[in-house]
C-alpha cells in the first residue's frame, strides 16, 4: 500500500499518531503536498463522511477521524503554503443572532475542513452585519448559518435580506441548517442550500464549488 | 428581591452520568471507538469537574399577563435558572478550535449532563421553599415546548440573573454561558404533589437523544395520596428519598434488611432476586417488594408498609416538674444517637428539666449504623449528612424554645453529646479514617463554639441564639465517643472510689470499667439486632412494638409499647425477652436450636392488623446469639484486662435508649450480662443525655472532669484480642 492510501486508511480509523507520522514520511519521500492532502487526508475524511451517511459508522468514528485529519493538517499546512495550494473554497460560519447553540455549527466546521475548505468560524449570537463583513473581508465563497431555535430561525432571513440590500446576494452561496430548519424553510427565505447533517453539508458545499468552477 | 434563593454548588459534588454522555455523542458499547472514548472520558473528568461552577436561583412570582402559554396569568409560579458557568463553556470551545473534536464533544456532553444533575440539589431547596409556603408543584414547563421563549426573559428579570448568576441574555432569549437552563414550575395548593422532574413525555422532539420518558410514583396515604415523577429505571428507594420520604434503610440499601418494603397496589414492579429471598410467594403476589432493589419502569401506586418511625418512643430524661419561672437562664442538652436524637430544655440554675423532645436522626435514610454513614460520606454525601443533622437539631431546638416566652434570649448554653462519627458528621470533619484501621478521629477534644459555627450550613439559626455557647463533649477514640464519656460523667466515674461498670447497648456496645484512678473502655460490634435490625419482624421502639413476652405452657402473652392493639413488630427488648422465655420453656436448646415444631416457620407471637403472623425465627435467634456474645465477650475481656472480678464491681449501669426498658433478669437469662451482677444492675437510661444535662447545669466545672475522663480512658482493642475471641465462642451458647 502506498503511503498516501495508508494515510487515508489510518485517518478513517482515527489514528492521529500514525497519520502524523505518515504525513511526515510522505513529505520526506517527496510527495506533492497537494496529493498528500487530496488523495490522503481529504480522501479519508470524505470516505468517512460517505460511510456516515450510509449509517456504516457513527458520530464517534467521524470525530476521531476529524481529529486525525487535524493532526495531519498541522504538519502539512506549512508545505501547502510553500507550494501555494489554494483551498477548495472559503466559508464563513456562525450561529445566528440570539442563538447560542454551537455544537451543530462546530461539527459543520469540522466536516467542511475535511472537505478542503478554509473556514472562518465567527462564533455564536452573530449579527447579520458581522456575517457579511467577515465574508467580504476574507473573500468567502459560502456563508453558513446555523440556528437551533424556532425563535432565531428568522435571523437567517435577516442576513439574506441584508445581503440583498447591499447588492451582494449573488456573490455568496448561502447554506442554512440546524435541527428546526428544513428544505421548505430554506426555500422560503431564499437560501441556496439546506442539508440535514454536517457530512452532507460538506459534500454539497464541495460540489457547488466544483460546479461553479466548471461553469 | 430578597426572596430570591441562590444555591452555589461545587463541581466535585455533581455526578456526571456517563451513560447520558455516551448516549448524547451516540457512542454505544458496541461502537469500535467505545474504549477510546471511555479513556478520554476518564482523563477529562477531573478537568471538567473542577471547571464546573454550578449555581442556581429560585423565586416565587405570579405568572405575568401577556406571555401566553397554558399557565393562567396571576398563578403563583416558581422560576428556576441553573447554570454550570462560563469556564466549562470556554474549555469546550477551545477543544473545538484546536481541532480536538473528540474532547470537544465529550466535554460538551459532560457539561450538559452536569447541568442536568445539578437539578437534584436544587430540588432540595425547592422542597424547602414549597414546604414553607405549603405548596406543591403541579407541573414543570420549559420553553419553547410548553411555554413561549419570552419566559426566559421574565425569569431572568425575576431572578435578577445578571447579578445573581452572572448571566447575559441574547435577543433570542438565550442565556450566555450556554450551559444554562430555565424552568418554570406551576404551583398547587396540594403540597403533596411534587412533579419536579423533566417532562419529556409531552415534548414533540421525538428523536432527541436526551429523551426520557417519565414515570409517576403515587403513594397511597389515608391523609391524601402524594406523587412524584422520575426517569424510568430509577430505583424506587432513590425516588422516595429524593422526595423526602424518610426510609429506614438499615442495611444502606443492600437488599438485606427489608426495612424499605413497599406494597404495589397498581402497576407492576418486577420481582427481583432479593425480593424472592425476602418475601413468601403470598407476599410477592400481594405486591410486596424491596424498594431498594426495584427499578421503576412504569407508573405505579404503592403503599409504604414500613412502620412510621416518627412515633418512635425514645428515651429522654423525665420532665421533673412544671417550670413557670420566666426569668431563669436556660440550657439545652442534646444527645445525637445514630438512630434517635434526644433534647432536654433545662433551667440552668436549678437543673430542672423544663421540657424534652425526641426525633429520628434523618441521616438514617443513608444507613442504620456508623459504618454505612461513613461509607455514604465517602461517596460524597458528607455535606448532605451534615445538612440533615443540622436540620434535625435546629428543628428540635426551635420546638423546645418556641413554646416558652422570651426563651431565645435566655438560652445560655447548649451541650451536645454523641458518638464520634455523629459528632464528626455534625462538625463536617473528615470521617474516612474513622472507618479504617487504625481508626483515627480527626478531633475529639472538648469544643466551645458559637451555635452558628456548629450549624454552619443550615442558614436558619434564629438571630437571638446564633452566638450562644455550644459545647461538644470530648470523646476517647473513634469508637468510644463523647456519648460514653458523657455517660461516665453522669454516673460519677470521675469521683468514684469504688469500681463501677457501664454498658451502653446500641448498635455498638460500648462499655467501661473503673473508678477515679483507673479507667478502661472498649466497644464491640453487636450489630443492629437489639434495635430490631436483621430480625425478621424487628422494629425500633415504636408504638405497637412487642416489648415484653411471657410464655406459660401453651399460652403466650405479649405487651406492646403504648399498649397498642395494632402490633407492629418486635423491638429490641422484646427480642431479648422472647429468647429468654423460649429458653425457660425449653423450646430453645442451649446451642440455639428451636423446637422442631417451630424450626421451619418460627415461633408465633401475635397477629398484625392485616392478619399476618409475627413470628420469631431460627435465623433471628442466630442474630441474637451473635449480638449477645459480642457484648458479653467484650465485657469479660475488659474485666480481665482490668484485673477485676464480679465481686469488685460496685454497680453495673446499663445505659442506652432501650436499656431503660430492659429487663435485666432476662438479659442475664440469655447470658448477655453475668447473673452474678444482677443485684448490682442499675437501669440508667440515656446516660449520654444525662451527662449533657449535667454539663449544662455544672457549666465550667464540668469541662475539666469531662476532659479528664476522656483522656484517662484506656482503650482495649478487641478485634485482635485472643481472650475476646475465646469468650466470643464461649458465650455464643445459652450456657
Ligand atoms: C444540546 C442542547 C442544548 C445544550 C446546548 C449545548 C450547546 N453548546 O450548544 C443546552 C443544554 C445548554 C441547551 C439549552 C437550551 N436549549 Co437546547 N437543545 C440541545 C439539543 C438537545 C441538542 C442540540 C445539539 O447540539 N445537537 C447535536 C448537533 C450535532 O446537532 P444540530 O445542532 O442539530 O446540528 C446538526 C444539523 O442540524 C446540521 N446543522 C447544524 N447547523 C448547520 C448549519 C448549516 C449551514 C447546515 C447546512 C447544517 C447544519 O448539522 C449538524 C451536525 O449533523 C436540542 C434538541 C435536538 N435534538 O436538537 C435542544 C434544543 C435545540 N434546545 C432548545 C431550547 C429551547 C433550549 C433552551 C433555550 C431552553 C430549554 N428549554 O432548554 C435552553 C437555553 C439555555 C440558555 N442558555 O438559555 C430547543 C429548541 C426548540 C425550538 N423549536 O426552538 C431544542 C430543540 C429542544 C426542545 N425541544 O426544547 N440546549
Ligand atoms: S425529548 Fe429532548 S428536547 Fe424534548 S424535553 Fe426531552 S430532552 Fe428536552
Amino acid at each position: 500500500m502506498s503511503t498516501i492510501s495508508e494515510i487515508s486508511e489510518f485517518l478513517q480509523k482515527g489514528r492521529a499518531k500514525n497519520v502524523k507520522q505518515l504525513v511526515t514520511q510522505a513529505i520526506e519521500e517527496g510527495e506533492d503536498p497537494k496529493v498528500i492532502l487530496n488523495d490522503g487526508l481529504l480522501n479519508g475524511m470524505m470516505s468517512i463522511g460517505e460511510r456516515f451517511k450510509k449509517n456504516e459508522v457513527f458520530v464517534p468514528e467521524v470525530l476521531v477521524a476529524a481529529r486525525a485529519l487535524n493532526a495531519g493538517l498541522t504538519i502539512l499546512e506549512p508545505k501547502l503554503i510553500e507550494v501555494g495550494n489554494e483551498p477548495v473554497g472559503k466559508a464563513v460560519i456562525g450561529t445566528v443572532k440570539g442563538d447560542l447553540h454551537d455544537i451543530g455549527k462546530n461539527l459543520v466546521t469540522m466536516m467542511l475542513k475535511g472537505a478542503g475548505f478554509e473556514i472562518f468560524d465567527i462564533g455564536v449570537d452573530v449579527e447579520a452585519d458581522v456575517f457579511i463583513d467577515k465574508a467580504e473581508e476574507v473573500g468567502a465563497d459560502i456563508i453558513c448559518m446555523s440556528a437551533l431555535l424556532t425563535t432565531t430561525m428568522p435571523q437567517m432571513q435577516v442576513v439574506i435580506d441584508a445581503l440583498k440590500e447591499k447588492g451582494l446576494r449573488d456573490k455568496y452561496i448561502v447554506m442554512v441548517g440546524g435541527a428546526p430548519v428544513n428544505q421548505k424553510f430554506a426555500e422560503q427565505i431564499g437560501a441556496d442550500y439546506y442539508t440535514e447533517d454536517a457530512a452532507s453539508c460538506a459534500e454539497a458545499a464541495r460540489q457547488v464549488i466544483l460546479k461553479r468552477a466548471e461553469g | 428581591m430578597s426572596n430570591i434563593k441562590i444555591i452555589k454548588g461545587n463541581g466535585r459534588e455533581l455526578s456526571i452520568d456517563r451513560e447520558i454522555v455516551f448516549k448524547q455523542i451516540k457512542c454505544d458499547e458496541d461502537n469500535p471507538m467505545y474504549e477510546d472514548f471511555n479513556e478520554e472520558y476518564e482523563e477529562l473528568l477531573p478537568e471538567v469537574l473542577t471547571a464546573l461552577e454550578p449555581a442556581a436561583a429560585l423565586v416565587f412570582a405570579p405568572y405575568p399577563q401577556g406571555i401566553g402559554g397554558s399557565i393562567k396569568p396571576g398563578t403563583e409560579v416558581l422560576y428556576m435558572i441553573t447554570t454550570v458557568g462560563k469556564k466549562i463553556c470556554d474549555i469546550v470551545s477551545d477543544y473545538f478550535k484546536s481541532g480536538d473534536y473528540v474532547k470537544g464533544m465529550l466535554t460538551d456532553a459532560m457539561a450538559s449532563a452536569a447541568l442536568f444533575s445539578f437539578e437534584k440539589p436544587v430540588f432540595k431547596a425547592i422542597y424547602e421553599m414549597c414546604g414553607e409556603k405549603h405548596m406543591g408543584i403541579r407541573k414543570r414547563y420549559e420553553a419553547p415546548g410548553h411555554i413561549p421563549m419570552e419566559i426566559q426573559r421574565v425569569a431572568y428579570d425575576a431572578l435578577n440573573a445578571g447579578e445573581t448568576l452572572g448571566l447575559t441574555i441574547s435577543s433570542g432569549f438565550m442565556y450566555d454561558p450556554v450551559k444554562s437552563s430555565c424552568q418554570v414550575f406551576e404551583t398547587t395548593d396540594n403540597e403533596r404533589v411534587m412533579r419536579l422532574t423533566h417532562g419529556c413525555a409531552d415534548c414533540s422532539n421525538t428523536d432527541c437523544p436526551h429523551r426520557m420518558e417519565s414515570v409517576t410514583v403515587r403513594v397511597s396515604d389515608p391523609e391524601g395520596d402524594y406523587e412524584f415523577s422520575a426517569a424510568p429505571g430509577t430505583l424506587l428507594s432513590d425516588i422516595l428519598i429524593d422526595n423526602n420520604i424518610k426510609l429506614n434503610l438499615l442495611c444502606g440499601g443492600a437488599g438485606r434488611c427489608g426495612k424499605c418494603a413497599v406494597k404495589v397496589l397498581e402497576g407492576s414492579l418486577p420481582v427481583t432476586d432479593a425480593d424472592k429471598k425476602f418475601f413468601s410467594d403470598k407476599e410477592l403476589s400481594d405486591g410486596m417488594r424491596l424498594s431498594c432493589r426495584a427499578l421503576v419502569k412504569e407508573d405505579i401506586l404503592i403503599e409504604l408498609t414500613q412502620a412510621d418511625e416518627s412515633s418512635m418512643v425514645s428515651l429522654s430524661a423525665e420532665v421533673s416538674r412544671e417550670n413557670k419561672d420566666t426569668n431563669a437562664s436556660l440550657g439545652i442538652a442534646i444527645d445525637i444517637g445514630t438512630t434517635t436524637l434526644a433534647f432536654s430544655l433545662i433551667n440552668k440554675e436549678t437543673g430542672d428539666i423544663i421540657d424534652t423532645y425526641t426525633s429520628i436522626n434523618s441521616q438514617r435514610q443513608y444507613g442504620a449504623d456508623v459504618i454505612t454513614r461513613i461509607e455514604a460520606a465517602g461517596k460524597g454525601l458528607d455535606k448532605e449528612l451534615k445538612s440533615l443533622i443540622e436540620e434535625d437539631l435546629i428543628t428540635g431546638i426551635n420546638t423546645l424554645l418556641d413554646k416558652i416566652p422570651d426563651s431565645k434570649k435566655r438560652l445560655q448554653m447548649l451541650c451536645i453529646a454523641g458518638n464520634t462519627t455523629m459528632l464528626h458528621l455534625l462538625m463536617g470533619y473528615p470521617v474516612e479514617s474513622l472507618g479504617v484501621y487504625p481508626f483515627t478521629p480527626h478531633s475529639i477534644s472538648l469544643e466551645k463554639r458559637k451555635l452558628n459555627e456548629v450549624l454552619s450550613n443550615c442558614g436558619n439559626v434564629p438571630d437571638d441564639i446564633e452566638n450562644t455557647e455550644t459545647v461538644l463533649i470530648p470523646g476517647n477514640s473513634a469508637y468510644v465517643g463523647a456519648d460514653i464519656i458523657s455517660g461516665l460523667y453522669s454516673c460519677g466515674f470521675y469521683e468514684n472510689d469504688k469500681i463501677c461498670a457501664l454498658i451502653d447497648l446500641g448498635t455498638n456496645g460500648e462499655m467501661a470499667v473503673g473508678n477515679k484512678d483507673k479507667l478502661y473502655v472498649t466497644s464491640t460490634a453487636a450489630g443492629p439486632a437489639f434495635e430490631g435490625g436483621n430480625i425478621k419482624y424487628g422494629v425500633g421502639g415504636i408504638r405497637g412494638a412487642i416489648s415484653s413476652v411471657e410464655i406459660n405452657g401453651d399460652k403466650t402473652t405479649i405487651k406492646t409499647i403504648g399498649d397498642s392493639e395494632d402490633v407492629t413488630g418486635i423491638c429490641g427488648t422484646g427480642v431479648i425477652e422472647v429468647t429468654a422465655e423460649l429458653l425457660k420453656a425449653e423450646l430453645l436448646d442451649e446451642t440455639g436450636v428451636l423446637d422442631d415444631d417451630y424450626f421451619d416457620d418460627g415461633f408465633p407471637l401475635a397477629a398484625k392488623k392485616d392478619g399476618e403472623t409475627i413470628v420469631f425465627t431460627e435465623k433471628d435467634i442466630r442474630e441474637i446469639q451473635l449480638a449477645k456474645s459480642a457484648i458479653r465477650a467484650g465485657f469479660e475481656t475488659m474485666l480481665k484486662r482490668y484485673g477485676a472480678g464480679y465481686d469488685d464491681i460496685d454497680k453495673l449501669y446499663i445505659a442506652g435508649g432501650f436499656g431503660y426498658f430492659l429487663n435485666a433478669e432476662k438479659a442475664a437469662a440469655i447470658g448477655m450480662i453475668p447473673e452474678e451482677l444482677l443485684p448490682k444492675c442499675v437501669a440508667a437510661g440515656n446516660t449520654s443525655l444525662s451527662g449533657a444535662i449535667k454539663t449544662v447545669t455544672e457549666g465550667e466545672k464540668a469541662f475539666d472532669a469531662l476532659t479528664e475522663l476522656a483522656e484517662k480512658g484506656e482503650e482495649i482493642a478487641l478485634s485482635t484480642d485472643k481472650d475476646f475471641n475465646e469468650f466470643y465462642m464461649e458465650y455464643m451458647m445459652f450456657e
